[in-house]
């Protein structure tokens, strides 16, 4: 047990971290859920494509345009860029089958990851920063020994969660796209037969992904104060770990998953300090097979009925 | 002669390797009933995949004399086809009401697509109660009346049915036939229906035909159809 286990100061740091780290999880996890929930592909691309993404608004930053500018353009050119690889890579290969689509993916990781190394280094660069980020950037809550403060690249991020939550809410249960959007998901052909573009749902899917996991990149960036081709590697990985647990199929799944397994990588670590060392992926591997053993639909994923 | 609103001449459709429908001729008429007899596995539910793009697809398949053969679904269904799937194929995870829009997907008209849904929630006052409800969550006879509603939310020129007792309570099944009767009566809607209760069926349907390994064998009126010897055979199967 931590020494500390009853100082109220160092648990709402705990609380706080692991909120912080969350919502970036929940935010891939929200990608990977976009992009499954129509087509059943897991995009193993989108880590690296979000990493692109960052140093597309690193880049823009660097020739002098407002970093939230630079975000939006960003956001509209990974857009682009997930939509466009879904119509031209993605489809033409799932005729083919499952495979083909993974290895695609795999082939896309491998190809960006040494293509942002090739154009920026491997070494890391200073991030892009949407939040201020100083020493002094804290709002203090508790003063003393250890004094419990909120960063306000916290509090940002968090809001960041909470907007992008409401915008996709709206989006996907308030307009005629987002219904053509969930009616593809719940069914594919008998949403064909509707007349529905399934193609174009498609697309939209892989686009808002490709766009979330930019802004989550740059997020992490800002987070962990650098930015490097690898940024996104574990995070991916925590991403996953996260719709595993919300649920493959589930956008709010997606969003508890990703708090609930950043709560349980800070608390865990925080509390047992026999563990030592950093078992951050030890921890989120746990979880998985934990999810996958005892509820294997997730928390909020609908389980998949096989008629026959 | 005009020519018919739906006209298959020598349709012929394969999954793969196995042909399925070796050049099926129908027709359905403008306002027509027409009812699809035949044994399990002899091609009934290809021939309405086959109307709506949805099977490779060889002869033609004409729809008020344009050329459906080799369009993709949507497109087909826009020229007005809607087509109600064997199994119902309602959005489980969708409410009632989001269903029916799902179904009103190529319409511009608000208005008309409000007081369209109020009409079905008239005709079906089950899917009123339900309205907010996911569709999943419904009897096998409610997702049946979804799935017609919500066919008919696109107002098509033609319905295409397959199979809409299936699974339904009798007293239920006859409760359906009367509405799509007065569907028919009332909006003068054409359909082509695929249907295992050929009593039933036939007592509504102006035509029959009756397939068999992917051919059609037997056509003619209703009555026909019913008084004829080997459509019980054909229809059973051996």
């Amino acid at each position: 047990m931590s020494p500390n286990i009853d100082n109220p100061a160092y648990l709402l740091t705990l609380l706080t971290g692991g909120l912080t780290n969350g919502a970036l999880y929940a935010l891939v996890a929200l990608a990977i859920v976009l992009v499954y929930k129509t087509t059943s592909h897991i995009n193993l691309a989108q880590g690296e494509m979000a990493t692109l993404g960052a140093f597309a608004v690193f880049a823009l930053t660097r020739h002098g345009v407002n970093v939230w500018l630079a975000i939006a353009i960003a956001l509209v050119l990974s857009f682009a860029v997930g939509a466009g690889l879904e119509r031209g890579l993605i489809r033409p290969l799932e005729r083919r089958g499952i495979f083909p689509v993974i290895l695609a993916t795999l082939a896309l990781f491998l190809i960006i990851n040494a293509g942002v190394a090739i154009i920026w280094g491997t070494s890391p660069v200073a991030p892009p920063r949407p939040f201020p980020g100083g020493i002094e950037d804290k709002v203090d809550v508790i003063g003393g020994a250890p004094p419990f403060f909120v960063t306000h690249v916290s509090i940002g991020v968090l809001a960041v969660l909470v907007v992008l939550l409401l915008g996709l809410w709206l989006l996907l249960e308030k307009t005629k796209l987002g219904l053509g959007y969930r009616a593809v998901a719940a069914n594919r052909e008998a949403a064909e037969v509707m007349g529905i573009p399934v193609g174009r749902m498609y697309m939209f899917g892989w686009g808002i992904a490709a766009a979330l996991g930019t802004l989550a990149a740059a997020l992490v960036a800002e987070t962990a104060g650098a930015l490097d081709f690898n940024s996104m590697g574990a995070i991916l990985i925590f991403g996953l770990a996260a719709a595993t647990l919300g649920g493959f199929d589930s956008v709010p799944g997606a969003a508890v998953g990703g708090l609930v397994l950043g709560l349980v990588m800070a608390f865990v670590p925080g509390l047992f300090t026999v563990i030592e060392g950093d078992l951050s992926l030890v921890i989120a591997l746990l979880v998985v097979l934990v999810v996958l053993l005892v509820r294997p639909q997730g928390l909020f994923g609908t389980k998949t009925l096989e008629r026959v | 002669m005009t020519e018919p609103l739906l006209q298959l001449s020598g349709v012929h459709a394969s999954y793969g390797q196995v042909e399925v429908l070796r050049g099926v001729d129908l027709s359905v008429g403008e306002g027509e009933v027409v009812v699809l007899l035949g044994a399990n596995g002899a091609g009934k539910t290809t021939t309405l995949r086959s109307i709506c793009g949805m099977v490779g697809t060889r002869g033609s398949v004409r729809l008020g004399g344009t050329e459906l053969t080799g369009k993709p679904t949507e497109w087909i269904v826009r020229q007005g086809i809607s087509h109600v799937p064997q199994g119902r194929g309602v959005f489980g995870v969708l409410s009632v009401e989001e269903n029916l829009r799902v179904g009103a997907w190529n319409r511009k008209d608000t208005k008309g697509i409000d007081a369209d849904i109020d009409r079905w929630y008239d005709v079906f006052p089950r899917l009123a109660e339900r309205r907010t409800q996911l569709a999943g969550g419904m009897s096998g006879g409610e997702q049946q009346m979804l799935a017609i509603a919500r066919g008919l939310m696109a107002r098509p020129r033609l319905l295409l049915l397959d199979e809409p007792s299936l699974g339904l309570a009798q007293i239920i099944t006859r409760g359906l036939f009367a509405q799509l009767e007065a569907i028919n009566r009332e909006q003068s809607t054409s359909m082509l229906i695929v249907e295992q209760n050929a009593e039933l069926a036939l007592s509504f349907a102006a035509r029959g035909y009756v397939l068999e390994s992917g051919s059609i064998v037997l056509s003619g009126s209703a009555d026909e159809v019913r008084g004829n010897e080997d459509m019980r055979r054909a229809y059973l199967g051996y």
